[in-house]
């Protein structure tokens, strides 16, 4: 038996951008951050990722390219401008190859893919090139930039610690009834 | 060019609009926000016209560095003369519609006339509508935004609402954004209703450029980082708390609480109806205090059976204000409108000086120092008030009393620094930003030159800035003196010193000031700024200002 070689798992390639839409407060900071990082204009209309709400009952669910693996946006692609870029895991689009046709938009189940009408360009996120802009703004910690293996660990731990009955007079687990 | 911003003219009467870009000069004297606002108010308030009337003019802005990131400290001010104080009144709302009238492309907007039947503005991408708002007459804040969402088929549309009690000019009515935020003092609903603007919606996708985006950026987050954790904000509640708190907490100590739901249900109504939550409260303890003193009688009240723990009561009070009917027709005026009906002995009954007074003031207190309050009614910071209570921004008492350098000492006078600071932060576009250096890291003035040279690539010193605050506040000072002349009214609260009992001065920073010694300070302020025993100055003071347009028209 030989020793097996363990990557890091902190290592930037293997993180990916996720939201916890509870958290989520729908301050917008990281549409307008998002615009300002990416344009250098404050332009909600131009951010790459999207605040949806139904205010009056409190959801906000922040929506951006969830970099698939399988994209439709890259199937769509007639002229290959659209890859995947194995070093961020993430999609990327070419645009000395790209003509602006705007399938990519029509393909996208997400609505992820968006077009700037003044510089007539298709755009879509870039993770920032591995440091999200709108992470490093949202407070609330809604959208986090995390190792995929610890995607479900918060929801795990809160379920562990709703099932054990912490905060209740009565540990459900410990008590033994 | 990120200065290169509109400004709309808005005739109601003849439903057109004019747009024009914003001077350059007036950036360099005003800034933007609440200084170009006084200014604008100044130029187009016909002299001595009615608050209530055709002729107010309402102007809605943002300051140059709104929708720029700045979330919990962006805010929209409403300008115009006050129903309730006859004077002009600057009314701060936080929320994101400061942002979106800026990406509609609009930086003021100067609303006259008035329309002939309801509407509402809806301004998008450099265009305003009027769009009829027969339907919405008599609906509350939320059937209101729901029935414009509708009409517009967008549900991402940001709105200044009125409430009925807007519609039917009740003094104290506050105007609401879609978020909850209300612009709650000074009567600002009332103003717009009296025009027949039932809301102002704004959606645009037009940009709003940033001189140096990758700096400010780092700069914004080095900000928040060291605020954030720090600062609990209670006029932004939404925006990094989930809970979500339309309506702030009150104060008023000695009401009566009754059950939390029926508590819940009447700030329901209130927030719906679209009056001032505060000043409602306190009318209400004080119509109840009446009764029981006598000098409202059961036959003034009809058949609302008046009772301190019955919550019906109360909504059945605040129904008729909002109709402004029957006791309401005399509540909606506010305590001092209605204590000329209902006679000086009155006010007596009011539950405290300190509610009086709030209702009258249009700005929230600082939110790090509730008890630090201003005289803001008045625009007045007397000295033994801030011995009392030392400010704790004590970068800006360096600005104020070592720094102003190049600044005309007659000028400038004594201008409190957190008065100067308010003042900078308004034209900002900001609101609540009263933060001590030690927090910041620096002074207070240097991270409004550094934010500004960021965003609008204007180099303004802190000379300036200081400068620029009192030319803004001397010409609020200066419409207040022109209008305060004609209706004969004093541009001070001493009215509500001019009763036979005594009020009840409650342990707080108004304790044992009597009438005399406030007047003492009054006059001492005013002497110390350059205004004469009769607060009248001569053009060469205007001139100092370079504002000596205004000169005309204070005349």
């Amino acid at each position: 038996m030989g020793f097996v070689e363990v990557k890091s798992r902190s290592s930037i390639s293997d993180r990916q951008l996720v939201v916890d839409p509870k958290k989520c407060t729908g301050c917008r900071q990281c549409e307008i951050v998002c615009s300002i990082s990416q344009c250098g204009v404050s332009n909600p209309t131009k951010s790459r990722i999207r605040i949806i709400h139904w205010r009056n009952k409190g959801i906000f669910i922040p929506i951006s390219c969830q970099q698939c693996e399988d994209a439709p946006c890259m199937t769509a692609c007639p002229r290959e401008a659209i890859q995947r870029d194995t070093g961020l895991n993430r999609v990327v689009v070419d645009y000395d190859r790209c003509i602006s046709c705007k399938i990519c938009v029509s393909a996208c189940p997400f609505g992820a893919m968006g077009f700037d009408p003044q510089d007539q360009k298709i755009f879509k996120c870039n993770l920032c090139d591995g440091d999200p802009q709108c992470v490093r703004f949202c407070y609330p910690q809604s959208i986090d930039f995390t190792d995929p293996g610890r995607l479900q660990y918060p929801r795990i731990r809160n379920a562990a610690l709703k099932y054990a009955g912490f905060g209740r007079k009565t540990h459900v687990v410990f008590s033994g009834k | 060019m990120a200065l290169n911003r509109k400004l709309a003219y808005i005739d109601l009467g003849q439903k057109k609009t004019i747009v024009k870009e914003i001077p350059y000069e007036w950036r360099r004297k005003f800034l933007g926000g609440r200084g170009i606002s006084a200014y604008l108010l100044f130029r187009h308030l016909p002299k001595g016209s009615d608050p209530l009337g055709p002729g107010n003019v309402v102007i809605i802005s943002t300051g140059v560095l709104g929708g720029t990131g700045f979330g919990p400290f962006e805010c929209t001010g409403i300008t115009s003369k006050s129903p309730l104080t006859g004077l002009s009144a600057f009314s701060p709302v936080t929320g994101h519609f400061a942002g979106e009238m800026r990406w509609a492309g609009f930086d003021h907007l100067v609303i006259t006339g008035k329309s002939r039947h309801p509407v509402y503005l809806y301004i998008h991408d450099g265009k305003i509508d009027f769009k009829t708002a027969k339907n919405l007459k008599g609906k509350s804040i939320s059937e209101t935004l729901g029935n414009i969402r509708k009409d517009l088929l967008d549900e991402d549309v940001r709105a200044l609402v009125v409430g009925p009690a807007g519609e039917n000019r009740v003094c104290f009515a506050d105007v609401s954004t879609d978020c909850g935020h209300r612009a709650g003092r000074t009567g600002m609903g009332a103003v717009l209703g009296s025009k027949n603007i039932k809301a102002v919606v704004c959606r645009g996708a037009r940009d709003v450029l940033v001189k140096r985006p990758v700096d400010l950026l780092a700069y914004q987050k080095e900000i928040f980082d060291r605020l954030l954790p720090i600062i609990h904000l209670p006029h932004a509640p939404s925006t990094f708390e989930k809970n979500e708190v339309s309506i702030r907490d009150m104060t008023v100590n000695s009401f009566q609480r009754a059950d939390r739901d029926s508590e819940m249900a009447l700030r329901h109504l209130i927030a719906e109806s679209g009056s001032d939550l505060f000043s409602t409260r306190c009318i209400l303890e004080w119509v109840l205090r009446l009764f029981q003193a006598g000098i409202i009688t059961q036959k003034k009240i009809r058949d609302i059976p008046l009772s301190r723990n019955n919550i019906a009561t109360h909504m059945e009070v605040v129904n008729r204000i909002t109709a402004n009917k029957g006791i309401g027709t005399t509540l909606s005026l506010g305590p001092l409108g209605a204590s000329k009906k209902l006679g000086k002995e009155s006010l007596s009954c009011f539950p405290s000086v300190i509610e009086l007074i709030q209702m009258y003031t249009e700005a929230v207190a600082d939110p790090l120092a509730p008890a630090q309050r201003d005289i803001s009614f008045l625009k007045v910071n007397n000295n033994a008030h801030e011995k009392s209570y030392p400010i704790k921004t004590t970068g800006m008492r360096v600005t104020d009393r070592c720094e102003s350098g190049s600044i005309d000492r007659r000028t400038m006078g004594k201008m409190p620094g957190r008065k100067v600071s308010e003042m900078v932060a308004n034209c900002l576009g900001f609101n609540g930003f009263h933060v001590p250096e030690d927090i910041l890291g620096m002074p207070l003035f240097s991270v409004y030159e550094k934010l500004l040279d960021l965003v609008t690539g204007l180099r303004v010193k802190k000379n300036d800035l200081a400068e620029i605050a009192h030319r803004c506040y001397a010409t609020e000072r200066l419409l207040n003196l022109r209008e305060s002349s004609i209706h004969g009214r004093p541009a001070s609260i001493t009215e509500a010193f001019d009763v036979p009992v005594g009020l009840r001065m409650t342990k707080s920073c108004w304790d044992g000031l009597e009438l005399k010694t406030f007047q003492r300070l009054v006059s001492r302020y005013y002497k110390g700024k350059g205004w004469d025993r009769k607060s009248m100055v001569k053009l060469r003071f205007f001139k100092n200002l370079g504002i000596e347009d205004l000169w005309v028209l204070l005349k």
